[in-house]
């Protein structure tokens, strides 16, 4: 497996390279000069726009600017961004700890709701809770993250005045910075209270997030056990007289589960594209926001930077997802 | 003034569109009248200080165009001086500081970009920084000058400022603010090493020098009108403590400001502390905090949950969801902007006088400000909105009237109307399809042609487009800064736009551009004004007004026509 593993991890190498220039390619292709866009009309004097141009590498052709920006990239350079004038590498890093924990716990939220449901559905086919659960899987699939959110601000922040509108944390609790990571930054310092207020404000972008997933893969762990459920060896454990508990947590659970992993894996990757417009209604400071943040400004650099971002971490679900299989279900050898 | 400002004034701008923000170039065009009378009166400045902590009016050192006859220098001298601060060299005692506990919640589009000066662009930084720093001299609410760590300046020769420093402003770490630090940070920001964003802003200083501890000279490169006004931008750094700590510095800084740096969070917080010993007396809160939130209907949730007390930048379409709410308070100010539809005067049959009247004419301005901008906007006559210099009251452009824009239409010929494209942006759509379907009544036909703003900027700049919805901002509120940049022939050569063009009225520009005699050149800009109304080289529709929010129990915020915020006066009850 470790052969595949770094297999995988050389052929990441010509994908980047893909990315990086289809994103290069893609910023070329923009209309208009990309300075005066940057500078987004702020009136500047040519020479001033002349200048601009030259300190960011932008009066070179192309070609020049592509391979300066590959080289540039291959030592972990990812440029500087335009609009705050800092490495982009380091403002991605900065961002990367909100995403992960509001994307950490929206998959427990998912994962959490959506396995449960699925299974009892599939033992209860066509049954009550079966068409119960469909209903709501259907509706949550439906229904866009953001309206949800809305109307869950509407009624727990702003009538009822339960949660918070939108933001990570509130600046009176005082939370002493270790890693980034709120939760976990509040259980290591003993700030009870900074944990529960950072729940809080988790709490909605949270459960919008994690129930749009939670909806597709509700449906995928019903179809899977029902797949599983007629297979001859079920048949034969429940003839061999196991007791029903024991057919449904080894025999059925076990093998519904890669093509589960499969959907989980996918939409993990996903979850940073839904990010973008969770973290913009929730005012979360994570690489969503940035992302939109990046795109309103303008700047390319900060821009291309993310874009690679999210691929790379597309590539590392997928191959987390393709390992996991294999853990999973030992009948599946890697070569 | 001589001519070597006029090259100076033609350097092209980057881009025709803008909101609000203007290039120094171009209030070097606006406000070139003001100083060089100060310039020619060699007067010393005396400007107002605000006693610490009371209501009164506020003083200012208004350059206002009113009594130029007495003395140019009153041109330029303080209305009013408040004798209290300069009269009290000690430093200030710490006054009876905030309410305890107090705290200002403020929400802007973006966050900080870094607590390093010249470092950023962004106006969003800008209103954080002023709270941290100060700056030599700044802009009061009505835009007027006004010192602030100089107690007064006095202009030496064309090129040469001299400024006397407050002698109780203080940084934070009680040691007296100096002239060196002063120098120190305008040469840190021109230093080419630092490739500062803010440089631009202040590329006519040619040298800084410390005479002594209390006494500035500045020098510019040529004689520049608009050097004070363009002090305002730049923070003053403490020369000792940024040397010893380098970098390190600006991740934990000290100013002279009203408040102190506490926490940034990046994308999350930016957290302030009163200074109990400003000169200018203590904030009226214990705690300031601003927030960065974009989207619109978060901003919306959180000030009406409590979550923040003010929000700097509303969306008109929210004027009546806040109007409804008795806890929050809509607060608008008049922009220094306005919106227009330039009218090729090279494409037919535009370029007829005739027909671009009747457009203007057929246009039912406060129908679509009602309907389309919830009110929020206040329709203009030409090309000037009410504030700039030069707007002359008496000019009441074209009146909406359907039939006699018929009758023009019929008299040029085209009465049985025509077709044409109207460029716009994304942001302006439906105002541009509202005037689209107005025209229709005259038989006007106009397809709306959504354009990005930097591919619309190119075009018009290159006098491609026949018929273009754009927005003009000039925040030195000049009608000489509007009149050289869109109806001057001197600009044809960068800025082809309508391609209109005068000679005698090149003439006249130029004349109001370099006449310091405010009256005299108010009475100008006038009757340049009443030409270009006469002509019609575009379709002249309104100044659009900013809204902001804020709680109900917010006291003194008061948002201002350039954007900015100054929040170290505002309470909270």
């Amino acid at each position: 497996m470790l052969t595949y593993v770094l297999r995988r991890l050389v052929l990441l190498g010509p994908v980047l390279l893909g990315i990086s220039l289809l994103t290069f390619t893609l910023m070329q292709l923009i209309p208009g000069d990309p300075v005066l866009i940057m500078l987004q009309g702020e009136g500047r004097s040519a020479e001033d726009v002349a200048r601009i141009r030259a300190q960011w590498g932008l009066d070179q052709p192309a070609a020049v600017q592509y391979v300066s920006y590959l080289s540039r990239l291959v030592t972990g350079d990812f440029g500087r961004s335009f609009m705050l004038q800092r490495p982009v590498l380091g403002v991605i890093l900065e961002s990367l700890p909100a995403t992960i924990e509001l994307a950490g716990v929206s998959l427990v939220v998912a994962v959490g709701i959506s396995v449960p449901l699925g299974i009892v559905s599939a033992i209860n086919h066509r049954g009550a809770f079966d068409r119960l659960a469909t209903l709501v899987a259907v509706l949550g699939i439906s229904m866009p993250g953001f309206w949800i959110g809305l109307l869950l601000v509407l009624a727990f922040s702003v009538t009822l005045g339960w949660l918070p509108a939108s933001g990570r944390l509130e600046y009176r609790v005082g939370l002493q910075q270790v890693t980034g990571f709120y939760l976990l930054d509040s259980v290591l310092t003993g700030n009870v209270e900074a944990l529960a207020n950072a729940l809080a404000h988790l709490a909605i972008p949270a459960l919008v997030l994690g129930s749009a997933m939670g909806a597709v893969t509700t449906r995928m762990v019903r179809s899977s056990m029902l797949e599983v459920i007629r297979q001859d060896y079920v048949v034969c454990a429940r003839s061999k007289g196991l007791a029903e508990r024991v057919v449904i947590t080894s025999h059925m659970i076990r093998n519904a589960l890669p093509p589960v992993v499969t959907i989980i894996g996918i939409q993990a990757g996903t979850i940073l594209g839904g990010a973008v417009i969770i973290e913009t209604i929730f005012a979360w400071p994570g690489i969503g926001r940035l992302t939109v943040q990046a795109i309103s400004a303008r700047d390319y650099f900060l821009l291309q930077g993310i874009v690679l971002f999210f691929a790379l971490t597309r590539v590392f679900f997928n191959v987390l997802t393709d390992v996991l299989y294999g853990v999973l279900d030992p009948r599946i050898r890697f070569s | 003034m001589d001519t070597r400002n006029i090259d100076l004034h033609s350097s092209p701008r980057s881009g025709g569109t803008e909101w609000r923000r203007l290039s120094r170039r171009d209030l070097l065009r606006a406000t070139g009248g003001l100083v060089a009378t100060v310039t020619l009166g060699a007067c010393t400045q005396t400007p107002a200080a605000q006693a610490p902590a009371t209501a009164a009016p506020k003083p200012t050192d208004a350059p206002k165009p009113v009594a130029p006859t007495t003395a140019p220098a009153a041109v330029a001298a303080p209305t009013a001086v408040s004798a209290a601060p300069t009269a009290a060299p000690a430093a200030p005692k710490p006054a009876a500081g905030p309410p305890a506990r107090s705290q200002l919640i403020v929400a802007q589009t973006a966050d900080m970009v870094t607590l390093d000066p010249p470092m950023y662009r962004a106006r969003q930084t800008q209103n954080i920084h002023q709270m941290i720093y100060d700056t030599l001299v700044h802009r009061t609410d009505d835009l007027k000058l006004q010192g602030r760590l100089a107690e007064s300046w006095e202009v030496v020769d064309d090129k040469t400022f001299r400024f006397k420093m407050r002698a109780n402003a203080q940084w934070q770490d009680g040691k007296p603010v100096t002239a060196r630090d002063v120098k120190f940070s305008y040469d840190r920001t021109l230093d080419p090493a630092l490739k500062a964003p803010r440089a631009g802003l202040l590329d006519m200083v040619s040298s800084t020098e410390a005479v002594d501890d209390s006494t500035v000279v500045i020098r510019t490169v040529q004689p520049d009108p608009l050097t004070l006004v363009f002090l305002n931008y730049h923070a003053i750094t403490p020369m000792d403590a940024v040397k010893a700590q380098g970098e390190s510095f600006f991740q934990k800084p000290i100013g002279a400001g009203p408040f102190t740096f506490e926490e940034w969070r990046k994308g999350e917080r930016v957290v302030l502390k009163a200074n109990l010993s400003y000169w200018d007396g203590p904030p009226g809160v214990e705690t300031l905090i601003f927030r960065p939130i974009a989207d619109s209907s978060a901003l919306l949730a959180e000030l009406e949950s409590g979550g923040i007390d003010i929000a700097a930048e509303v969306p008109p379409s929210s004027l009546s969801q806040i109007k409804g709410n008795p806890n929050l308070q809509a607060l608008t100010a008049p922009s220094t902007t306005v919106h227009y539809i330039g009218l090729n005067n090279r494409t037919k049959p535009l370029d007829n006088v005739l027909v671009r009247r009747a457009l203007n004419q057929a246009i039912d301005k406060n129908a679509i400000i009602s309907s389309v901008m919830a009110g929020l906007a206040v329709p203009v006559p030409g090309p000037l909105f009410p504030e700039a210099r030069g707007y002359d009251p008496s000019v009441t452009g074209y009146a909406f009237n359907v039939a006699q824009a018929k009758a023009l239409l019929k008299e040029a010929g085209v009465e049985n109307g025509f077709s044409l494209t109207l460029d716009t942006t994304a942001p302006n759509k439906e105002l541009s399809e509202a005037i689209a379907g107005q025209l229709k009544q005259i038989g006007v036909n106009l397809s709306v042609n959504v354009m990005e703003l930097g591919v619309l900027t190119t075009k018009i700049n290159q006098g491609q487009s026949d018929m273009y919805h754009n927005v003009w901002g000039d925040s030195a509120a000049d009608g000489g800064v509007t009149f050289y940049r869109h109806f001057s022939g001197a600009q044809r050569a960068t800025f082809k736009d309508t391609w209109y063009s005068r000679p005698e009225l090149d003439t006249q520009i130029d004349q109001a551009r370099f006449t310091f005699d405010f009256e005299k050149r108010r009475q100008l800009l006038v009757a340049i004004q009443k030409t270009i109304v006469e002509d019609a080289p575009w379709i002249f529709l309104w100044q659009p007004t900013s809204l902001a929010a804020a709680r109900s129990n917010v006291k003194g915020f008061v948002p201002r026509a350039d954007g900015y915020m100054f929040l170290n006066k505002v309470t909270k009850a």
